[in-house]
């Protein structure tokens, strides 16, 4: 079997979501991942997907695999990356999303702007209302709305204090088939609880600005560049398998 | 004077949602959403006032010994919250009051504030 060895960053924040800096434009995301060696990358906004299609195009263009993502935030305030076989269950399941987002104005004082991207690279839209903020479902209904629409569930930043499955639940709920965790640091996690070095551990980037792009990455043994290969990755199977640095 | 868990009910304007042993004692309270951190805080004999209902609250009230869970804001208890927490003989008390409110009721029943730990300089 001839694998090739994928270095990946799929944690990366886009104009979309608030909290990043205004530089993170698909165009720019795109090319800066390039420069620094990185063969894919998601753009992974707070339960939005606006900006996705464009990078999509952007990779197709420049050899760059991009896997249609989103960070989705729980009723218990846990971030979950979600991964997605193509664009448009990505868009089914975003409208799920849409029905359970709270409407609560954007104060752009206080949070920042939401931008949309078109093809061009201007700014096609500015969203009204906030988009970090809880949905009204529950992890497991998450994973549930994810698993239906095809796609996969990775929990973010385990090892943090706040926003993490284990600092929201204490532990991770038995019963969620769960294929891998994403972690800033293993050492932390193998303190934590030894009893999760049994999942696939991954480290992105959580990029909010451009020089943050990469400075964590996961590499991927895989035969070529799909979903499925990218499951059997995380699941160790077949002699696929994920390295993290 | 001791507390026990039937007294609660009627100050927190609390619906029974898992009987539990109503007679238990209480002998402190904890108030807090971060399971982690009820894991790291609260201690045992404690009622337990959070605005969570994920099953892994029944878990946790397990694990440190807390016999009942207050669920404040009249946060939904899914049925395997239920479940489990009738497995386990923890008590489920849902009110409509804040987490501020409820605090307040147990407080002025002259249920303490408790800890396992004492607080230290941290950042988070």
């Amino acid at each position: 079997m001839n694998l090739e060895i994928l270095v990946a960053d799929l944690h990366i924040h886009s104009v979309l979501s608030p909290c990043a800096r205004r530089d993170m434009l698909p165009h720019c995301i795109v090319l800066e991942a390039l420069e620094r060696g990185i063969d894919a990358i998601a753009l992974t906004d707070h339960n939005a997907c606006d900006n996705v299609a464009v990078t999509l195009e952007l990779g197709g263009r420049f050899g760059l695999w991009v896997i249609p993502g989103i960070e989705i935030e729980t009723r218990e305030e846990i971030h979950l990356l979600s991964y997605f076989p193509t664009l448009e269950l990505l868009a089914s399941f975003n409208r799920v999303v849409e029905e359970h987002l709270l409407p609560i104005p954007l104060e752009r004082d206080i949070w920042g702007e939401e931008w949309v991207i078109d093809e061009e690279g201007n700014v096609r839209e500015k969203k009204t209302n906030l988009l970090a903020v809880p949905l009204s479902l529950s992890l497991e209904e998450v994973v549930q709305e994810v698993e239906h629409c095809g796609g996969v569930v990775i929990p973010a930043h385990v090892d943090r204090k706040s926003y993490s499955i284990i600092s929201q639940l204490g532990f991770i709920p038995s019963g969620l088939s769960l294929k891998a965790l994403e972690a800033s640091s293993f050492k932390e996690i193998e303190k934590m609880d030894s009893s999760l070095t049994r999942y696939a551990l991954l480290s992105f980037s959580d990029a909010h600005a451009l020089e943050e792009i990469g400075r964590r990455t996961t590499s991927f043994f895989v035969a070529s560049r799909s979903f499925d290969e990218f499951l059997l990755a995380l699941s160790g199977e077949k002699e696929r398998k994920v390295l993290s640095f | 004077m001791s507390i026990k868990i039937r007294d609660l009910v009627e100050p927190l304007e609390a619906s029974v949602v898992v009987p539990g042993d109503m007679e238990r004692v209480v002998n402190g309270g904890y108030c807090g959403d971060l399971l982690s951190d009820c894991i790291a805080n609260a201690s045992e004999g404690s009622v337990w006032v959070t605005v969570q209902s994920h099953p892994n609250v029944v878990a946790v009230a397990v694990l440190v010994g807390i016999p009942c869970v207050v669920v404040v804001n009249n946060a939904e208890v899914g049925e395997q919250t239920v479940a489990r927490a009738e497995g386990e003989g923890v008590t489920i008390l849902r009110t409509h009051l804040s987490a501020f409110e409820a605090v307040s009721r147990l407080a002025a029943l002259g249920i303490p504030g408790k800890r396992r730990r004492e607080s230290r300089d941290s950042r988070c």
